[in-house]
């Protein structure tokens, strides 16, 4: 039997060991803006190749699960998310924490990640080769609808009206026009700077508009959270109730879309988020601190780790960066993405699947033994506090690409959606605009080239339709929600 | 305080940049690609392995994409010519983009180390497909328009693909992508009828069955797929590789540049360093920089003539 | 404070003016891809640019018949503001001076901005954490911080 076998080389000590040891530098990967999983396995890769195959996949693996989940810190705490999957994340739990509840909102990251990431695992351990053959099933129409699908949640995601909403999602989709025209490969909205040849970085553009503009905004405060937290309450702070339809929601989603390849554990998330907020039956306290946001999104971002890597291990398909990444390790380990794997290398293969089971269990040991001490950084006094986030802000945009022009981008993106923000538009919706814009564009042009130019291409496969009827469900809730949400308004007014 | 503060850090970039024998710091190695890539690997494992030969050096990766090496590449332009930067490069892109007039670098911009890796292009379709060699394709688009996956506009999978056209007088429906994992998706799902990409990116795929590379475009075959006929042997002059080198500033010092060249020659004769290239597919291709200089000026003026008929 | 009406208004047309700049910029002709690729790369931006300006347009109307009202950007101006400019000046002598000795001005000054008192503990915060990410990011993860380049002769 493979799987016992497998089994038992994990449960070796120095396999064990290296989990560890992977899992916790992925929690401070995670953690630390500008550092990425993908960073770390590239540079790991060269050195793993002198050890055993499955104490370097299992480092890896422990990388990646851990990043994926310490990403979530900072966002709850500083508002900074150390990863752009982790922005979701941020837009509750902050709120959560400028309460006081700061704890709180790491506790039910830590669970909610757990579900998630484990949930994933298990499925990418029994049918990974059936979804494999799903994940083919989408092609360029079918991203462009993803894509749509996502952009709805422009409209849960804008808290000052739904027009400014809309008006937030479009600056984000405009902005990621800038650069290289993906059709003709000529270079558009460039201003004649080099550096946007690409586009426009998205995580300097995160870190400004989340980060940095919140740093702006407590100048004018002590702390971020009034008033004591006590050490013994927190720890004794139990999960609130109502977590685990949630939870289930992000963990069925992140699967999904993690499966997908392009798509990604940043657009899991804030999908979940949206049917999240679509589900909820107390939508008036998204944006406002609802732990329901916090595990939807953190289930569905690490939900993404064992989805991500369906593709990648059975067509040789890497659905993100780091598991574009992740490929080159196991290739230098002589072990080629396909049918092989799970056959011929079987027992490394199940073992490093089982190895990020492990490394699940311990980053929720970990985070929830620290929690209460991570929540203790929310009563460091602001003066500290924002030079010191600054620091980590400005390098972090800068690591990513190596460069101060990225640093540029990230204090204009701050100081514009600073004021942006005063005037009621959203910047999570700017930010869900520029994940979402390329894969919308590519899929729409690419989706008529191959059609050349028949636009019925869009209705045709039965992903298709199933998606068409997510996204009417996805429109018609919150716009329903919204004009009730006005009327009583207008008829409050009216009372008055 | 200011005033003490900016002393010390006067001392001490006095003191390591002065003029101690070359390499006395840290040596940057650009890579015009984001770091986990196929690229980035071969990068690095240059590295891991100059380290053996160069004990005292230090290096360094600096990961600058985007633009189809363009940013990574005219960063390297940009850099000090001490010797203490070293560039990766690509082809086709790296002369693709002196033709099409968006670099400010030319070939002579550059003294070439040498080649390091080359990747042959290949015309590849899904298993299922009724295309089994070039004839079928060109049968194929000929009755009717079929869609050709390319990774981008001014690639080599792009250059590829307007060569195949011009000498068969077909037309195909190009499909730009960004990336190689779209085009990959793309020829399993069954989403275009064929792609132009390159041998390391389908091997693995193609061995396993689920699709089927029709022809390498090179004058042999690939010593990794001797069982795959050139294009070639099917009597179509279509020839694409891509190659990786390295290149330093023109201006670097004799001494200096040969001192790299030398340890670009140790590494790539490596044993070591030959094993972890092996498994990782990158086909190493050693030439030395004379040689390699003529492929490029060669390759240059090639892509010149595509330009000059379809420019993009 | 500022009066929120005029800042809407502005910021209205605005929107109003990019879609206009944006609406059929994309309508090229590129014979290296099919018109298909071309024409639906149009058709995207310009979809774009129609409902950015409807929406500006409906913004437009809705804050011209608004009551004035104001907006309050910060609670306190004058750190606000030296936050700022701290931030810029930052940015701006990395480029010369390095990380390090741009990150160990930065932090104590804006420590000071902010509000810290005391010069010495801020001092050896700053230090620490200009260790940190040195050690974190250039020794442990190989990524070259900023240089100093104001020293080096130019070549």
């Amino acid at each position: 039997m493979i799987l016992l076998d497998a089994l038992q080389a994990v449960l070796a000590f120095d396999v064990l060991f290296a989990i560890f040891i992977g899992t916790v530098s992925g929690i401070i990967i995670g953690g630390m803006p500008g550092l990425t999983a993908t960073m770390a396995v590239a540079l790991l890769i060269p050195i793993t190749f002198s050890f055993t195959p499955l104490i370097g996949l299992a480092i890896m693996g422990g990388v990646y699960a851990g990043a994926m989940y310490g990403g979530s810190i900072p966002a709850i705490l500083l508002s900074t998310p150390g990863t752009p999957a982790a922005a979701a994340t941020a837009l509750e739990g902050y709120p959560l924490t400028k309460q006081g509840k700061g704890g709180m909102a790491l506790k039910v990251s830590v669970i909610s990640s757990f579900v998630g990431g484990t949930f994933s695992v298990i499925v990418l351990l029994a049918i990974a080769p059936i979804l494999a053959e799903f994940a083919l099933k989408f092609g360029p129409p079918e991203y462009f609808l993803l894509a749509i699908m996502g952009l709805t949640g422009v409209i849960s995601v804008a808290s000052g009206g739904l027009t400014r909403g809309i008006i937030s999602g479009l600056i984000g989709l405009i902005i990621a026009l800038i650069g290289t025209d993906p059709m003709t490969g000529m270079v558009r909205y460039d201003f004649g700077i080099i550096d946007l040849y690409e586009g426009v970085s998205f995580m300097p553009a995160l870190i400004g508009m989340f980060s940095i503009t919140q740093m702006l905004a407590l100048t004018g405060e002590k702390s971020i959270a009034s008033g004591d937290i006590d050490l013994t309450t927190i720890k004794r702070e139990k999960m609130p109730k109502g977590m685990w339809p949630f939870i289930g929601l992000g963990t069925g989603t992140g699967t999904v879309v993690g499966i997908i390849p392009g798509e990604g554990a940043t657009i899991a998330a804030f999908m979940s988020y949206n049917m999240a907020k679509a589900k909820s039956k107390v939508k008036n306290l998204f944006g406002k601190g609802n732990p329901e946001g916090i595990a939807a999104a953190e289930a569905g971002n690490n939900a993404c780790v064992g989805g991500s890597l369906v593709p990648l291990l059975t067509l040789g398909v890497p659905g993100n960066t780091v598991s574009a990444a992740l490929m080159g390790g196991l290739m230098i380990q002589g072990l080629i993405p396909g049918p092989e794997l799970f056959t011929t290398h079987g027992v490394i293969t199940y073992g490093f699947i089982l190895s990020l089971f492990i490394a699940n269990i311990v980053f929720l040991v970990v985070g929830l033994f620290f929690a209460p001490y991570f929540a203790k950084i929310s009563q460091i006094p602001t003066s500290i506090l924002v030079a010191a986030i600054s620091v980590f802000a400005i390098i972090g945009s800068y690591s990513m690409n190596n460069s101060l022009f990225d640093v540029w981008l990230m204090l204009i993106f701050a100081f514009a959606g600073y004021f942006l923000n005063k005037l009621n538009f959203s910047l999570s919706a700017i930010i869900l605009g520029m994940i979402l814009g390329p894969i919308a564009e590519n899929g729409f042009t690419q989706a008529l080239t191959i059609s050349e130019g028949d636009s019925s291409i869009f209705f045709e496969s039965a992903v298709a339709k199933i998606l068409w009827m997510i996204i009417i469900v996805l429109l018609i809730q919150p716009l329903f929600a919204h004009f009730k949400d006005r009327r009583e308004k207008a008829k409050a007014m009216r009372n008055e | 305080m200011r005033k003490i503060l900016s002393t010390i850090a006067l001392c001490a970039v006095v003191a390591t940049s002065s003029m101690a024998a070359y390499p006395s710091k840290t040596i940057k190695l650009i890579v015009p690609s984001k770091a986990g890539g196929s690229t980035d690997t071969t990068a690095r494992l240059f590295i891991d392995t100059a380290k053996k030969y160069w004990e005292d050096a230090d290096f360094i990766v600096v990961n600058k994409p985007g633009a189809g090496g363009l940013i990574g590449f005219s960063y390297e332009q940009r850099q000090k010519a001490d010797g203490y930067t070293i560039g990766l490069m690509f082809t086709p892109q790296f002369v693709a983009h002196v033709v099409s007039k968006k670099a400010k670098y030319t070939l002579d911009s550059f003294n070439v180390i040498g080649n390091i890796a080359q990747d042959p292009g290949i015309v590849v379709v899904n298993s299922a497909s009724s295309i089994k060699t070039l004839d079928d394709l060109v049968k194929t688009a000929k009755a009717k328009k079929i869609t050709a996956a390319v990774n981008g506009i001014g690639s080599d999978d792009f250059l590829a693909a307007k060569q195949f056209e011009e000498k068969t007088g077909v037309n195909f429906n190009l499909l730009p992508t960004k990336g190689s994992t779209e085009q990959k998706t793309a020829i399993l799902g069954n989403h275009v009828e064929v792609a132009f990409m390159n041998l390391s990116q389908m091997l693995s795929n193609h061995n396993a069955g689920k699709v089927r590379i029709i022809a390498v475009l090179d004058n042999k075959r690939a010593d990794v797929a001797k069982d795959i006929p050139t294009s070639v042997e099917q009597n179509y002059n279509v020839l694409m590789t891509a190659t990786r080198g390295i290149i330093i500033r023109k201006e670097v010092k004799k001494e200096i540049a040969d001192k790299i060249s030398d340890l670009y020659n140790k590494v790539v004769n490596d044993a070591g360093f030959q094993e972890k290239a092996a498994k990782s597919f990158i086909f190493l291709n050693p030439r030395p920089g004379a040689e390699y200089t003529e492929y490029l000026k060669a390759l240059q003026a090639d892509t010149q003539k595509v330009f000059d008929k379809t420019p993009w | 404070m500022i009066n929120r009406k005029y800042i809407e208004i502005i910021v209205s047309i605005f929107f109003i003016v990019l879609a206009a700049l944006l609406y059929g910029s994309a309508d090229t002709v590129n014979q290296a891809v099919s018109q298909a690729s071309t024409d639906s790369t149009s058709t995207y931006v310009n979809t774009l640019a129609i409902i950015l300006g409807i929406a500006g347009v409906i913004e437009l109307i809705m804050s011209a018949i608004s009551s004035p009202s104001f907006i309050e950007f910060t609670k306190d101006p004058t750190k606000f503001i030296l936050l700022i400019i701290s931030l810029v000046g930052y940015v701006w002598i990395m480029e010369y001076i390095g990380f390090i000795v741009s990150t160990l001005m930065f932090l104590p000054m804006t420590m000071r901005i902010m509000g810290y008192k005391n010069i010495v503990k801020s001092i050896l915060i700053s230090v620490g954490i200009t260790l940190f990410v040195y050690l974190l990011f250039q020794v442990g993860f190989e990524i070259l911080l900023p240089e100093p380049t104001i020293f080096e002769g130019s070549e």
